[in-house]
């Protein structure tokens, strides 16, 4: 049994240990900065919110006997206060019907689209059997809690994936981009755009398009792939129905997954049900994402239930218990 | 014993001159692109001269065709064509290289970047292009002679041409004879050979052209390496060419060719050496003249002729032989437009 639930202080220790494990943007590595994200997630979860702003919801997902074994972060709106920056893949058709010519071009425009937008960092888990499961239901977790919390969040929600990078930590699209425009390396560029002033990246960055055809091999190969540590989150993210396509990172080119709150699968196809627990075996159970509709108290829980000719959702007490639920409270549910 | 130097005139082309220009263009095996390899093309070429010089050719079409005829055997051995009006019926295609700075003081980073700018600035200009000359009339000064030719032609008929004049030199091109440029550009958004595109262009339809060349501005550090390197630099061949030109009181001002990248050299026709530097002075015929080497134009309208001689003036007179005053059809007290050889 998976519980996901807002963090907590007491969980800097094994959140360091899965950030120094697993290096991502959901995670800072630093003891200080990882502090101070807890902060800031305890003051997002414990605010009044009338719109979405800098507010960051850090999430974990906590095993059967309380262990942290992964996280995931969600921030209310990107770039905020500034904008947020990303390269919108554009189609540009270059058609002569004297030639008989017709084929697509892309190129890349810079772009302020995606700020303000709800982003969702990618879920990381420990290394293991259900590192899987463990992300999934964390992407399903932030997800419901979104659906839930309309108010703090926004309508359109973006999910960037760190780009891919040679063997030697340099970022192929970074080299062929950026550098031209920033003349710093690809790790000072990272360090200083996770840094809260990215009005810096206003003035350096390209304001004409970038025609792809015309970019170096190794940088088109690594247009909107990322690397094989969040493989993972690509794959739950297209089946969240998330589009890919269309955004890439301005620094690295990683994918910008892009969707509309409504449509992500798992709020589309979830079921708002009064609980009914149900002592023992529940007959014809599948696993299903239940989560309990609170903010402070969130808590979302991966188990068997079944939903019931009454129209209940059926599950046994301890998953209740988690939840923090009784008979008859109303339940988030998503099934596999 | 090396032969004498051969003797040019270079005069307007004639309707008779049509079986002769084919086979120039013939001889120039593609190197005068914008001249297709058919007699029905070199007639069109050589009507529009003859219409344009009666008034009876629009602004759009109005243009010269300038033939370089060896005086003694009467071969036609080379050519320049003046286009009074660019990009008047089909729009004519540069791109300006353009500047843009990126800076930011919190990163202490200072960027200055080159950026091609689809353009159609040179619009209306006038334009000298498709000199050529055959293998035997090259290294006499006859390609000067065209040149200087042209530049006095302008002179005489000032008032159809544009106040600039341009000419495109041949960009940088590999041992196999491509274009870098083409190759790493122009080819991802053609995907057609750039002799094929040229082709077509020759044949008038560069609308194709429009529809399928890069609208955005490129920067040229994203430019792949080949292509960056050979942005506004001259083929080799066309140095020369381009050291004349410059003499000649055009420069590079930051156009490039759409295909190739190479120069667009610019001029203000007020500046040009034949426009500022040539006289009208009455020829006076005179043996045994000791004095300086001219560019001399006589005659006009159809009988317009240029020839390279020695000839010396004084404030309103040029004293000149008998025998170049012939080869120019005119006589003594004729109105000459003549241009020293050097400034």
């Amino acid at each position: 049994m998976l519980t996901i639930r807002p963090a907590r202080t007491a969980d800097l220790d094994a959140l360091a240990s899965l950030a120094a494990r697993l290096p991502s943007p959901t995670l800072p590595s630093g003891a200080w900065e990882l502090e101070r994200l807890l902060e800031r997630s305890d003051d997002a979860f414990a605010a009044e919110i009338d719109f979405a702003g800098e507010e960051e919801y850090l999430l974990v997902a906590v095993d059967a006997a309380d262990a942290v074994v992964g996280a995931t972060l969600i921030v209310a709106a990107a770039g905020y206060p500034g904008a947020d920056y990303s390269f919108r893949n554009e189609t540009i058709v270059h058609a002569s019907r004297e030639l008989g010519v017709n084929h697509r071009i892309y190129a890349l425009a810079l772009s302020h689209e995606l700020s303000g937008f709800t982003l969702l960092r990618p879920p990381v888990a420990l290394p293991g059997t259900h590192a899987a499961r463990v992300e999934r239901a964390l992407l399903q977790a932030a997800l419901s809690l979104i659906a839930d919390q309309s108010a703090r969040f926004t309508e359109d929600l973006v999910a960037p994936l760190p780009g891919e990078v040679d063997a030697t930590g340099e970022s192929p699209f970074w080299s062929a981009v950026g550098s031209q425009f920033f003349g710093v390396s690809y790790r000072e560029a990272e360090r200083l755009a996770l840094g809260k002033d990215r009005s810096f990246m206003a003035e350096l960055m390209p304001h004409h398009p970038i025609y792809v055809p015309l970019l170096p091999e190794a940088a088109q190969a690594v247009l909107g792939q990322t690397r094989d540590a969040f493989m993972g989150a690509y794959a739950l993210l297209s089946e969240e129905g998330f589009e890919g396509e269309r955004f890439v990172d301005v620094f690295d080119g990683g994918p910008v997954f892009y969707a509309k709150r409504a449509l992500a699968r798992t709020v589309h196809c979830a079921q708002l049900r009064p609980l009914r627990i149900a002592p023992g075996d529940v007959a014809g159970a599948g696993e299903c994402l239940l989560s309990n509709r609170e903010l402070r108290h969130f808590r979302a829980v991966l188990g068997p239930a079944v939903l019931d000719a009454g129209g209940y959702l059926s599950t046994a007490p301890e998953i209740a218990a988690r939840l923090e639920l009784i008979d008859m409270d109303e339940v988030r549910c998503v099934f596999a | 014993m090396q032969p004498p130097p051969r003797q040019f005139v270079v005069r307007l082309a004639r309707r008779e001159d049509v079986e002769a220009f084919t086979a120039l263009v013939i001889d120039a095996d593609g190197a005068l692109e914008r001249h297709p390899e058919s007699r029905e093309a070199s007639h069109l070429s050589i009507e529009t001269s003859i219409r344009s010089l009666a008034g009876q050719a629009s602004d759009a079409e109005r243009g010269y065709l300038l033939l370089l005829e060896d005086v003694h055997s009467a071969e036609i051995a080379g050519c320049i064509t003046l286009t009074c009006h660019i990009g008047l019926e089909q729009p004519f295609y540069d791109y300006r290289v353009g500047r843009i700075v990126h800076s930011s003081r919190p990163l202490k980073s200072y960027r200055c970047l080159d950026v091609l700018y689809l353009s159609n600035d040179l619009t209306g200009c006038s334009e000298l292009h498709s000199l050529y000359l055959r293998a035997g009339a090259r290294g006499m000064g006859a390609a000067s002679l065209l040149l200087k030719a042209a530049q006095l032609f302008i002179r005489s008929r000032l008032h159809e041409f544009a106040p600039r004049l341009i000419a495109e030199l041949h960009g940088v091109q590999d041992a196999n004879g491509a274009s870098p440029f083409w190759e790493s550009v122009g080819r991802r958004f053609f995907r057609v050979g750039q002799r094929e595109v040229e082709r077509l262009m020759a044949k008038g339809r560069k609308a194709f052209v429009a529809e399928l060349m890069p609208k955005h501005p490129m920067y040229v550090s994203l430019l792949p390496t080949a292509a960056q390197a050979v942005v506004g630099e001259v083929h080799h061949s066309n140095v020369g060419l381009a050291r004349e030109l410059e003499a000649d009181g055009f420069h590079f001002e930051n156009h490039v060719d759409i295909f190739d990248a190479g120069r667009v050299m610019e001029a203000h026709m007020a500046d040009l050496h034949g426009v500022a530097a040539s006289r009208v002075l009455s020829a006076r015929d005179c043996e045994d003249v000791a004095g300086e080497r001219w560019w001399i134009a006589g005659g006009s309208g159809a009988d317009f002729r240029v020839i390279g001689g020695t000839a010396a003036a004084t404030d309103d007179e040029l004293r000149i032989a008998p025998a170049l005053l012939r080869r120019l059809g005119a006589r003594a007290g004729d109105k000459l437009l003549a241009l020293p050889l050097r400034p």
